[in-house]
């Protein structure tokens, strides 16, 4: 919402909004409460969630913590974890583009440099497996379409 | 490029030409949006959750948005005909009064319009000193139209009591008080 | 580059070790009062629109022919050299870390998202090669060739003068950067051959005769040279 009202701020310069261009705020408006809902879950569970993310993925391919002989178990739960509080904010205020723009473009280009990739990949596809399983359906709906952009951002080899 | 809302008047339409073009020019001023505390949410994401009373703050601009929408089109909606009333009055308030002149101030009026729903919609007040006063301000002590203005504005006000109800005046008037007052006042620039 | 004296931007004031700074309000400051553009590394900015670029292109065709593609280049490397310096000190200011002692794809990233930030498009490193000698550069939205569409030929001159100003004074040797693909040539992107001048002056001549940007890869790739 944040991204939208700041184009539409733009957008709308030296004139009146039409409704088409205001249904984005009304939908926000009625998507409020879950969001605020779904937030305080995340923020009660985040170290849960980054805990069981690291020990299926640790099942699923032990070498991903593993590069060049270094233990990387640290730096990923940091990078994770703040990825993860970038989402939770994304889902508050309905803002992907902010989060993007903020964060994922930039991350994106670090984990390129650090060719971690594969294991971007793998923490936002198991991730997404472990809200499915902590969150209410309606909750997790808020939150895995970030975590896909996520995925696919941080985790897709161009 | 923007699309001027159609005009009753002649006058009108030439005023809605001159905004656009001139609107261009300042599409890259400074952007705030919303509270400035809810525009921040972002900058602490990855340091801590936000404070209860944070989000109390979000959720009371949300409860409030069903009603700025409304006041925000209903001002939309009726700006042309409290328009074309206030033009009627003024051009026969001030007969000796050039076209031009007459034209520079309603053009004025009519972005302060615009300018003050928007702040009301975001429920940011900045945008009326930043994207209107601290431009059209030195504009109009140039051009000296403070008795032209302040007839308007008193025109204006009593077209916009008639056509929102007492509550939408109520999210109006703030940003409407902080535009009107700020072009009336003597004071020179900061 | 204008050094600001006194921080301005509250995001770094209060979290200056934040890396994720180049959105766009959080790398710049504006100050209307002062009419001010400052960045994150203190450096001030305008803001300008493609007729600057027309402008500048146009101007510099009008004043000298056919030299301008060189001017353009040897205006990059200065910039680019210039910049060289800049980034070395803002680099180790907030990484309290020395250049040279740090993963160079991360250093390379770092160097160039105050670029994508202020508008002159996103990049590509290929280090691949780099022990052979030479390296590619791609450019998506180059600023420059954007501006003037497709116009049959290799325009961006300034971004080859800016690597090359650029990587010789990171490896600290004479480098020179040829575009050997370009938006303005109808591809979807830009590529740069960064080298030797051996290196440049085989592609060009590749190039004059007609090869294609992959031609070029191969060729140098299999070692062929110009004799």
């Amino acid at each position: 919402m944040l991204s939208q009202i700041e184009r539409l701020s733009r957008e709308v310069d030296g004139r009146y909004a039409s409704d088409a261009e205001l249904t984005f705020a009304i939908d926000y408006v009625r998507s409020f409460n879950l969001r605020v809902q779904t937030y305080q879950k995340l923020q009660e569970i985040e170290s849960m969630l980054v805990q069981q993310t690291y020990s299926k993925m640790r099942t699923l391919d032990p070498t991903v913590f593993d590069s060049a002989g270094t233990d990387i178990s640290a730096k990923w739960k940091r990078d994770t974890l703040r990825v993860l509080r970038y989402v939770a904010i994304a889902v508050l205020m309905d803002d992907a583009d902010t989060f993007r723009e903020r964060l994922l473009l930039w991350f994106q280009t670090i984990m390129r440099a650090f060719s971690a990739q594969r294991s971007c990949n793998l923490t936002y596809q198991v991730m997404q497996d472990v809200i499915k399983q902590s969150l209410t359906a309606p909750q997790a709906n808020l939150v895995c379409p970030l975590l896909e952009l996520s995925r696919r951002t941080l985790g897709t080899i161009a | 490029m923007l699309m001027p809302v159609p005009m009753p008047s002649r006058l009108m339409i030439f005023l809605a030409y001159l905004i656009s073009l001139l609107l261009s020019i300042f599409l890259l001023c400074v952007l705030k949006i919303m509270h400035p505390q809810i525009a921040s949410v972002f900058d602490e994401a990855e340091n801590r959750y936000l404070k209860p009373d944070e989000i109390k703050l979000i959720g009371q601009y949300v409860a409030s948005m069903p009603e700025r929408l409304d006041t925000y089109r209903n001002l939309r909606d009726r700006e042309p005909e409290i328009m074309q009333a206030v033009v009627d009055q003024l051009e026969a308030e001030f007969p000796q009064e050039s076209e031009e002149n007459l034209e520079r101030c309603l053009k004025n009026a009519l972005l302060m319009l615009r300018y003050c729903g928007l702040s009301l919609l975001v429920n940011d007040e900045t945008i009326v000193q930043h994207r209107f006063l601290d431009w059209v301000k030195p504009l109009s002590q140039a051009y000296e139209t403070k008795a032209v203005d302040s007839k308007l504005y008193r025109l204006l006000n009593q077209q916009l009591s008639k056509a929102l109800s007492p509550k939408q005046m109520g999210y109006l008037s703030p940003s409407l008080s902080l535009a009107q007052d700020g072009l009336l006042s003597q004071t020179a620039k900061r | 580059m204008v050094i600001a004296t006194e921080l301005q931007n509250p995001i770094k004031r209060k979290y200056p070790k934040k890396h994720n700074h180049y959105g766009f309000r959080d790398f710049f400051q504006f100050d209307p009062d002062k009419g001010t553009i400052i960045d994150w590394n203190e450096g001030q900015n305008i803001l300008t629109t493609e007729d600057f670029i027309v402008g500048l292109v146009e101007g510099l065709q009008e004043e000298v022919g056919d030299a301008s593609a060189a001017t353009m280049y040897t205006i990059g490397c200065e910039w680019g050299q210039k910049d060289a310096f800049f980034f070395e000190k803002w680099f180790e200011k907030e990484f309290d870390r020395n250049m040279r002692q740090t993963n160079l794809l991360f250093l390379l990233e770092t160097w160039w998202w105050p670029f994508t930030a202020q508008g002159w498009g996103r990049w590509e490193v290929d280090m691949g090669d780099r022990k052979q000698g030479f390296m590619f550069v791609n450019i998506f939205d180059s600023a420059v060739a954007r501006t003037l569409g497709d116009v049959g030929k290799p325009v961006c001159y300034l971004y080859a003068g800016l690597f090359a100003g650029f990587f010789t004074e990171l490896v600290k040797k004479q480098l020179s950067c040829i575009e050997i693909q370009c938006y303005s040539m109808g591809e979807t992107y830009c590529k740069f051959l960064l080298g030797g001048q051996d290196r440049i002056d085989a592609a060009a001549f590749w190039m004059n005769e007609g090869a294609t940007a992959r031609d070029i890869e191969k060729r140098l790739r299999t070692g062929d040279m110009l004799r």
